[in-house]
């Protein structure tokens, strides 16, 4: 395995870590099981690729990314709180008709980036560094400021009353936090997250894929349990930046086992073979933390 | 302060289970007063409870909190009036939240959640939790899941009304300790209603406790009030009375 088969691993890593951060807000924090980032995560690649491709400018299109995903988050908030669709089957029900909207926004199923300026490509002319390098650093720094950001916000009466919601909604009413509301901000937050990321790696790859989007909460997930495993906190700081860690291990284990050269065809990983072995992943970790709880008194 | 009037309440209503719990139920409680309820199991104590909190909505007739129509206002907007305190202790408080993390949550009972970090007011909660004797205040930073039901339940009891209530609504809240916390549960509530001189309503099933406690008496039965009782009369009360009258009530 090369060097550039693990910085380009990392990238992935601090890239997915946002959406790591936004499975953390739903699965984790409100307790909401939400598959919507499946289909924000391409919605917000879609947005940004299509706003690149016609000039706008590249933060611009990152917010509107992330806009447009709090939009489909909330679209599955008004189908549970309000329809009462049961959480997974609303957020499925948003998953599916995001396919089409992405095609629509897309207006075709893929779209390359070549020449148009990215963040990126900003970046580096404004730092002077190169390609690979900068995708790094000018991650690195918005994961730094998310993490920060959503650190300080969990901390806020605003983020207590939300993981008070999702930890026992019957005290948090009780104590007059909407139950509802908080569904709402969650599922906007976590999905403007997924969407941002989105944008973030369509600009980055230089394309946007409509097909992009699957194994996106699996990836999400597996950040969280594998940052779960490998840091045991009780503080909600370290429980976010471990998030990050566990992105960026599951990213260059799976480089890693890409990498694994064995000579035959079978035996060998290949990528189109990642959303399984992610899939196992998440089941074996799961499973080792169930054993463990069930070990405790 | 609480004025229930005219309140209809059935279960599962429009179904061939549907089971009347309030017919025309009207009760009217003063500022002040401590109210012990009691009755048999489906005497309609709880729904009584769960109509004054907002969890269930009223199927007719009005409900008053001091001078103001409340029937209409959700759960979540009538928390600024009212607190509970549940018989189960693990639902008063968020378990995976820390003891300090859920004063905080208290302090901002019924008002707007900000954008504010929670550490603000919180020594004042501290105060009262120091004040609990029970050493509580160096584990301000454990999950409230590491501490025993008789702390939960007394951390629930201070969270009700770290923002003094119109009205604390106490679900037996003492039924899931053993006896020893039980007591002491007792007397803090007793001390608090007495220091806050607050509205309280306490549902039980201890005749004695019923006796000992409170400035008023209510019994269910059926839905509706078959004995109303305060005062003089309430104190001079005695037991065997007391579980004759429900013994009577349970037999009719």
């Amino acid at each position: 395995m090369n060097l550039y088969a693990y910085t380009s691993a990392i990238e992935l890593g601090l890239i997915f870590s946002l959406v790591g951060i936004g499975v953390f807000f739903t699965f984790r924090i409100l307790d909401f099981p939400d598959l919507t980032v499946d289909g924000s995560f391409p919605l917000g690649a879609a947005v940004s690729a299509v706003l690149v491709h016609g000039g706008c400018n590249p933060w611009l299109a990152l917010l509107v990314s992330l806009a447009a995903g709090s939009t489909a988050g909330l679209c599955t908030a008004w189908l549970h709180t309000r329809l009462r669709v049961v959480h997974l089957l609303a957020s499925i029900v948003t998953m599916t008709a995001l396919y089409s909207v992405n095609l629509r926004i897309m207006g075709r199923p893929n779209l390359a980036l070549l020449e148009e300026e990215t963040i990126f490509s900003w970046a580096s002319r404004i730092l002077s560094l190169s390609q690979s390098s900068v995708i790094l650093c000018v991650s690195g720094s918005i994961v730094a400021c998310v993490l920060m950001l959503a650190w300080w916000f969990l901390r806020t009466e605003l983020g207590l009353a939300l993981r008070a919601s999702g930890n026992n909604p019957i005290m948090a009413r009780a104590m007059g936090v909407s139950t509802h509301g908080m569904i709402w901000l969650g599922l906007g937050i976590s999905n403007g997250l997924a969407a941002f990321a989105g944008g973030l790696y369509a600009q980055a790859q230089g394309s946007a894929d409509v097909g992009m989007g699957i194994g996106t909460v699996v990836a999400g997930l597996a950040a969280v349990i594998i940052g779960e495993a490998v840091l045991p906190t009780r503080r909600i700081g370290w429980m976010l930046v471990r998030v990050c860690a566990g992105s960026i291990l599951y990213r260059v284990a799976m480089a890693f086992a890409l990498s694994l050269d064995t000579g035959s065809a079978w035996y060998s990983v290949r990528s189109s073979d990642l959303n399984l072995v992610t899939a196992g992943l998440v089941v074996l970790f799961l499973a080792v933390s169930q054993r463990k709880k069930r070990g405790r008194p | 302060m609480i004025r229930v009037m005219g309140v209809d309440k059935t279960f599962l209503p429009g179904t061939p289970d549907a089971r009347p719990l309030l017919r025309d139920f009207n009760l009217s409680i003063g500022s002040g007063e401590f109210v012990i309820l009691l009755g048999a199991n489906g005497a309609g104590k709880s729904t009584l409870f769960h109509l004054l909190a907002g969890t269930e909505s009223v199927d007719r007739g009005q409900i008053w909190l001091d001078g103001l129509d409340v029937t209409a206002r959700t759960e979540p907007q009538r928390a600024q009036w009212i607190s509970r305190v549940f018989q189960d202790p693990r639902q008063g408080s968020a378990a995976a939240l820390t003891l300090e993390e859920n004063l905080a949550l208290a302090l901002r009972r019924g008002l707007p959640r900000r954008l504010k970090g929670f550490h603000h007011a919180l020594s004042r909660a501290v105060a009262t939790v120091k004040e609990l004797g029970m050493g509580l205040e160096s584990r301000l930073q454990d999950p409230m899941q590491l501490f025993s039901g008789g702390q939960r339940q007394a951390v629930t009891l201070l969270m009700a009304t770290a923002l003094r209530p119109k009205i604390l609504l106490l679900d037996e809240h003492t039924a899931a300790l053993d006896p020893h916390a039980e007591a002491t549960i007792l007397a803090l509530t007793e001390r608090t209603i007495a220091a806050q001189g607050l509205t309280a309503l306490m549902i039980t099933h201890n005749l004695s406790h019923a006796l000992r406690y409170g400035t008023r008496l209510i019994m269910l039965r059926g839905g509706k009030i078959a004995l109303d009782i305060r005062g003089e009369e309430k104190k001079a009360l005695r037991l065997e009375e007391l579980y004759a009258k429900f013994g009577a009530e349970e037999r009719t």
